[in-house]
């Protein structure tokens, strides 16, 4: 899953990214509101973190001129709480609403429900055959049984199954699983998949060879 | 009596009574000086008309054969214009003597004393006249009365009290004014004229003059209600305009029309003054919200860190204790700002109430199961009593006054102690009664106990949590909804918190 979160305070900034890498999240960055539109009309984010008091182009600005163009679940961070500001957040288009200071759990919360609504997954829960997948503790079970996987194989195999029926292309999976940061080569997606297949059956994933994966 | 201290009635009544008084005085002296006149001119006539009634006689119209020895006695001038006789001694202008001249006028004067008097004066005496002038002349000692028809019968005859003075007497009886006149030992010529058909019309003319006075009063009385209502109007507003303020609307203001007067200045002064203290009250709300937003963001660092810190083990105990108190710290910061946020919201007056009718009883019994672990933590009994109470106000802030008074009354409580929650429905609205058996409040803590950042025990209090703006809070929202908010208690057995809303 990748998040591209705009804050221009950097403390926080640092905060957030590193919650939300230890979370398994690919994370992009941007400082002010410019770049921060410009980065979430370039990428098929998951979900953005949008912080309303931004340098260059507000938060407000930044939403709208992307809801022209992305349909990606904003969540706007703001230290300004009267309920027309939230009515207004809302109105423009966001989909959800988080007033400083928050608590990390509740912020984590209130992504991955923004992930799974985006994604129109909206159990916490997915279930294929006798795989189970606990999106709240990231935790994946075969029949029961919890099946030990690396936080990227879990994120790929979290982004296949809620994507579930239809054909992730190798480019969408990279660019969901792998941040700005990340220089991986994108054949490491192959070995991740093939590692996953190794741990929950090789039928789970099938390949469609020259198009991506899919999980049926 | 409010009355009585209104201005407005007694500037009426000041009015009205100085109205009263110079109308009274310009009609009484009017009177006065229109019945002196009258009564000055009726005795100016009475006199003449003597003078000239007693020339007639000692000048009668000469009847055959009677000679004219009359035209040698007194002098046919005006009486005034001679010097007074001695009294009782026979003029010598007379030479006939009293007994020749009595003899002669008793000879010569039929019954029906044939005057020569003016025509005009002659019609004025005669039967029927409207003037009821008359005349009596008294001769030969009262021996003999001469009466004008109009003469009244009871016309007693003046006693000699100057005898033989040659100006007329004047002398009133009733409405009668009459003037005599001694015209010699004996003789009295007597005038009258009843002024009653005069005073009558007086008397009219006084009633016209009353009722008029009476108009006057009363459209003055009219005019200065409705002067001294105008002139008052800018009081009412500037006070209708106070109390709204004083209710919290800091944004009213008198806005008179009326610019010129003095009070429309003092309107204008006040609404200046209005002006400014709404502006300083927003900059101090705005200040307060401000000073809160820019904690925000420095504060959610704060915690994000922290609880990044703590997800993951630490390396010694030393840091994850160090971690955990910031983040308890940052946690009460956060409170702390949450509260300062609401005051200056409730304070700033900007946030409005969304007023909907519920019942108080079921949103206390949901506040109740919300703290009920926050009892249990402290092994406090939350009793309730809760009737069905409807309550118009914004639900959402009223259940901020609800768990501030029950998280106030479980932190100020012993352990195991008791909390007693109840609504009563009330003719005048809801009332909410929280009251626990914890410590109470000292007396001299009891005015305090709704200040901000009050706390009658500091080290207890800061303790639990609390940040010492709760009660502040709950008693600006019930306020806000034009409710009251009171604190009573007994140190040692508790205290007592009791919310109206009114409906």
């Amino acid at each position: 899953m990748r998040i591209l979160v705009v804050e221009d305070e950097p403390d926080l900034l640092s905060g957030i990214v590193r919650a939300l890498r230890t979370q398994g999240y690919s994370v992009d960055t941007a400082p002010d509101g410019d770049e921060g539109l410009f980065k979430a009309q370039s990428v098929d984010y998951d979900a953005v973190l949008l912080d309303v008091m931004l340098p260059l182009k507000d938060g407000w600005t930044v939403l709208r001129q992307l809801r022209q163009t992305r349909r990606t679940p904003v969540l706007m961070l703001t230290a300004r709480d009267r309920p027309e500001d939230r009515v207004r957040g809302l109105d423009t288009g966001a989909d959800d609403y988080l007033i400083k200071p928050f608590d990390l759990p509740e912020l984590l919360a209130r992504i991955r429900a923004l992930i799974r609504r985006g994604a129109g997954q909206p159990s916490p829960a997915i279930e294929i055959g006798a795989i189970r997948i606990d999106q709240t503790s990231r935790k994946v079970t075969r029949g029961g049984e919890p099946v030990a996987l690396t936080a990227r194989e879990y994120v790929i195999f979290e982004y296949l199954a809620m994507h579930r029926g239809r054909l992730v292309s190798r480019s969408d999976l990279y660019e969901h699983v792998f941040d700005e940061t990340d220089d991986s080569l994108s054949n490491l997606i192959d070995v991740h998949v093939s590692n996953l297949r190794k741990k929950l059956g090789h039928d789970l994933i099938t390949t469609r060879r020259g198009l991506g994966y899919c999980v049926e | 009596m409010k009355v009585f201290h209104s201005i407005r009635w007694r500037l009426q009544f000041w009015y009205a009574l100085l109205l009263a008084s110079v109308l009274a005085a310009f009609a009484i002296s009017a009177y006065g000086i229109t019945r002196a006149d009258l009564v000055r001119s009726a005795d100016a006539d009475l006199e003449r008309r003597a003078g000239s009634l007693s020339r007639a006689i000692r000048n009668p119209a000469p009847p055959a054969g009677v000679p004219r020895r009359i035209l040698e006695g007194p002098p046919q001038d005006d009486p005034v214009d001679r010097p007074p006789p001695r009294g009782g001694l026979e003029p010598p202008l007379r030479p006939p003597g009293p007994e020749a001249g009595d003899q002669i006028s008793a000879a010569s004067l039929p019954d029906r004393l044939s005057l020569r008097l003016p025509p005009q004066e002659e019609a004025d005496y005669g039967p029927g006249n409207a003037a009821m002038w008359y005349y009596v002349i008294w001769l030969r000692n009262g021996a003999q009365v001469i009466r004008s028809p109009a003469a009244p019968a009871d016309v007693p005859r003046p006693a000699r009290t100057r005898p033989r003075f040659p100006a007329p007497v004047l002398r009133s009886r009733g409405d009668a004014h009459e003037a005599f006149l001694m015209i010699g030992p004996g003789e009295i010529v007597l005038v009258g004229h009843s002024l009653a058909a005069d005073l009558l019309h007086l008397h009219h003319i006084a009633w016209l003059v009353t009722s008029a006075a009476g108009l006057i009063l009363g459209l003055g009385l009219l005019g200065g209600h409705w002067l001294v209502g105008r002139s008052l109007r800018p009081i009412e507003e500037i006070s209708s305009a106070a109390a709204k303020i004083a209710a919290g609307n800091l944004g009213e203001r008198i806005g008179t029309r009326d610019t010129a007067s003095e009070l429309g200045e003092l309107a204008q002064v006040l609404d200046t003054t209005f002006a400014r203290l709404e502006a300083s009250f927003a900059r101090q709300a705005r200040f307060t919200a401000d000073a809160a937003h820019e904690l925000r963001t420095p504060l959610a660092v704060l915690l994000t860190h922290t609880q990044n810190a703590l997800a993951v083990p630490c390396e010694s105990e030393e840091h994850q204790e160090a971690f955990a108190a910031c983040q308890r710290a940052a946690q009460r910061m956060r409170a702390l700002i949450e509260s300062l946020l609401w005051l200056a919201r409730l304070d700033s007056g900007g946030q409005t109430l969304t007023k909907a009718r519920f019942n108080l009883a079921e949103r206390v019994a949901d506040c109740v199961a919300l703290l009920r672990p926050l009892a249990d933590k402290r092994a406090i009994t939350v009793r309730t009593n809760l009737a069905q109470t409807g309550c118009t106000g914004d639900p959402g802030k009223i259940d901020q006054v609800i768990i501030n008074l029950l998280t106030n009354a479980i932190d100020h409580n012993f352990e195991r102690g008791e909390v007693r929650v109840a609504t009563l429905p009330g003719p005048n609205g809801a009332t909410l009664i929280v009251a626990d058996n914890g410590p109470g409040i000292a007396a001299d803590h009891l005015p305090h106990i709704f200040d901000r950042f009050f706390r009658a025990d500091e080290s207890r209090s800061r303790s639990s949590g609390g940040v010492g703006l709760g009660l502040a809070i709950a008693k600006a929202i019930v306020e806000a909804h034009g409710g009251s908010l009171c604190a009573e208690s007994e140190p040692g057995h508790g205290a007592t918190f009791t919310a109206s809303f009114p409906d």
